[in-house]
């Protein structure tokens, strides 16, 4: 896939944008505080109906404005798109795709896919399971619409049942309506656990083999679920009924405790997801160096797995890698990227000769 | 802000379902422009709807004052031995229109939501339990919402009345998430004709 244009009216700091990204790579060069990182997160909020960065959709609101209003066109080999995101405190977030709306902001997400990596991922990702599992959950949505509708159901479920758990000293216990909460969580849970299961098996071979390009040591570098090893194959996954009956046994395992804690103890809202090196938790014993480079390797895994999964390859959004990377990293990225549709970068000044001629250059200048 | 009467206005106006601010300001001007006897007549409909409605005694739809029960209760050609679940009075509006169902209907007056403090205590529950097993009730229907709520209460009715009758749900023709008083004759046609037992 390819983004031809962009238009921001208004989007973040950008009053009026206009970029035509032409055919290939684009690098946009501006200092800091120009608002390179918020391009790219427009770009990706056409992918994902919301910020990759997590922020609230009002805080993409200019300071003196009332809305934001994205709209870009992409090309994904065969035809050409259009879609546009919409959001003002008052009629809240209204997404368009090919000139139509959307009933639903998901509808959106898993048509145009994109791959982000920022800087700050390396701490952020790394230090917080929550991040992890964000970063996995949007890379699955992207994939399979379906997933995203389990994720909201399971959501608005745990709600319910957190709520039923703080009520449970305060009224009437009624054994079948807490097996009702049980069974309705365990139903989109179970169905969360597998496909990410299924992901994580089918990242990690790529993850690994990347990282080896990326270091310069002999360690391995893997991934765990739930702090166990992954099963070797999609085969060896347990089916979604086992894995109902597994979470239903963990939903019912500690019944004072939970009601006690009010809130849900065990599910996919709390799994953990995590790097290994040479089996060891990453997070916990890695270096810098090595924390960068499993987060680069697990970029290349996204977007291959996005490839294969859709049938088109993603754009990659990369934001100012080079101040972060040395240069034997950031030229190696380079080269795994160049097999890629499109890349858009970011730096803060032209880098001169470390980035191929054939990347557009798009300076911010005002 | 206007004078203090258009405001109270605007204000009853806009706790309206599916009523904005600026929506329940439009309504406001419009009917403080139309003729006194118009708004009059709004203003009598409203109060006329209100005092001269009430609930059915047995399946708790909307019927009028003086009925104890709803016209669809009344008439001996439906039979009263299928009973179709539905969340609101809205939805039987929706199923009735479409004009499919020969059985008759229960309201719950609601889905479980421990969010809004709403138990099976609070929706008519035990009251459906109490007709399936008065009435020799061959068959119910579930026709929740397709939210997590109307699954949950769905499951819930039917937990409640394994082994005393047959309980069915319609096919899932509705799509996820969505309300059952919004969908078109056809989906609906589709959903009660493809109905299957529930497990
Ligand atoms: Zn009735």
């Amino acid at each position: 896939m390819r983004i031809c244009q962009l238009q921001l009216r208004p989007f973040r700091n950008f009053d009026h944008l206009d970029l035509d990204l032409g055919a290939g790579g684009a690098l946009i060069i501006g200092d800091n505080g120009r608002g390179k990182s918020n391009i790219l997160e427009a770009i990706s909020y056409l992918s994902l109906g919301k910020s990759i960065r997590g922020a609230r959709d009002q805080q993409a609101i200019p300071h003196n404005g009332t809305w934001f209003d994205i709209r870009g066109m992409w090309d994904d080999g065969k035809r050409q798109h259009q879609a546009r995101v919409f959001y003002s405190a008052e009629e809240g977030k209204r997404v368009f795709l090919d000139g139509a709306p959307l009933q639903r902001v998901s509808e959106l997400v898993s048509q145009f896919n994109t791959v982000h990596f920022a800087p700050e991922d390396v701490a952020l990702v790394l230090q917080f399971s929550a991040q992890r599992r964000r970063l996995l959950d949007i890379l699955i949505s992207q994939a399979y619409s379906t997933y995203l509708q389990n994720l909201q159901r399971y959501g608005r479920v745990l709600t319910q049942r957190n709520h039923f758990l703080r009520q449970l000293g305060q009224r009437r216990a009624d054994a079948a309506e807490a097996d009702v909460w049980a069974n309705q969580l365990a139903e989109p849970g179970a169905a969360i656990r597998r496909s990410r299961l299924e992901a994580l098996v089918e990242l990690a071979p790529t993850l690994t083999s990347c990282y080896s390009g990326f270091s310069t040591g002999r360690e391995q570098a893997g991934i765990r679920y739930q702090d166990a090893e992954l099963p070797a194959t999609v085969a060896a996954i347990p089916s979604t009924d086992e894995l109902r009956t597994i979470f239903l046994q963990q939903l019912h395992a500690e019944p004072v405790k939970e009601q006690r804690a009010g809130y849900t103890l065990a599910g996919p809202h709390r799994d953990s997801f995590g790097f290994t090196l040479d089996g060891e938790s990453a997070e916990t014993y890695g270096s810098q160096g090595q924390l960068k480079s499993i987060l680069l390797s697990w970029k290349m895994a996204e977007s291959r797995y996005l490839e294969t999964r859709s049938g088109h390859q993603p754009v990659l959004l990369f934001d100012d890698v080079f101040s972060e990377l040395d240069e034997m990293r950031a030229q190696q990225l380079l080269t795994l990227a160049e097999e890629f549709d499109q890349v858009i970068l970011t730096a803060p000044r032209n880098p001169g000769d470390d980035i191929p001629s054939h990347y557009q250059r798009i300076e911010l200048t005002h | 802000m206007g004078p203090q009467p258009l405001e109270d206005l605007v204000t009853a106006l806009a706790r309206l379902p599916g009523i904005g601010r600026k929506t329940a300001q439009r309504l406001a001007l419009y009917v403080l422009k139309s003729p006194a006897q118009e708004a009059q007549a709004l203003a009598e409909a409203i109060r006329g709807a209100r005092e001269n409605i009430g609930n059915c005694t047995r399946c708790f739809n909307l019927t009028e004052r003086g009925q104890e029960l709803c016209h669809v209760c009344r008439d001996p050609n439906r039979d009263q031995a299928v009973i179709c679940v539905v969340e609101e009075a809205s939805d039987a509006l929706a199923l009735e229109r479409s004009d499919l169902l020969r059985g008759t209907y229960h309201v719950l007056g609601g889905a479980l939501s421990p969010l809004d403090g709403i138990g099976p205590a609070d929706l008519r529950i035990d009251e459906l339990i109490e007709r399936v097993r008065r009435d020799a009730v061959r068959e119910v229907i579930l026709a929740h919402n397709a939210s997590a709520e109307g699954e949950a209460t769905a499951e819930y009715i039917h937990q409640r009345l394994a082994g005393q009758t047959t309980v069915t749900r319609l096919a899932r023709g509705l799509p996820a998430g969505s309300d059952l008083d919004l969908a078109d004759r056809t989906t609906l046609t589709h959903a009660l004709q493809g109905r299957t037992t529930f497990q």
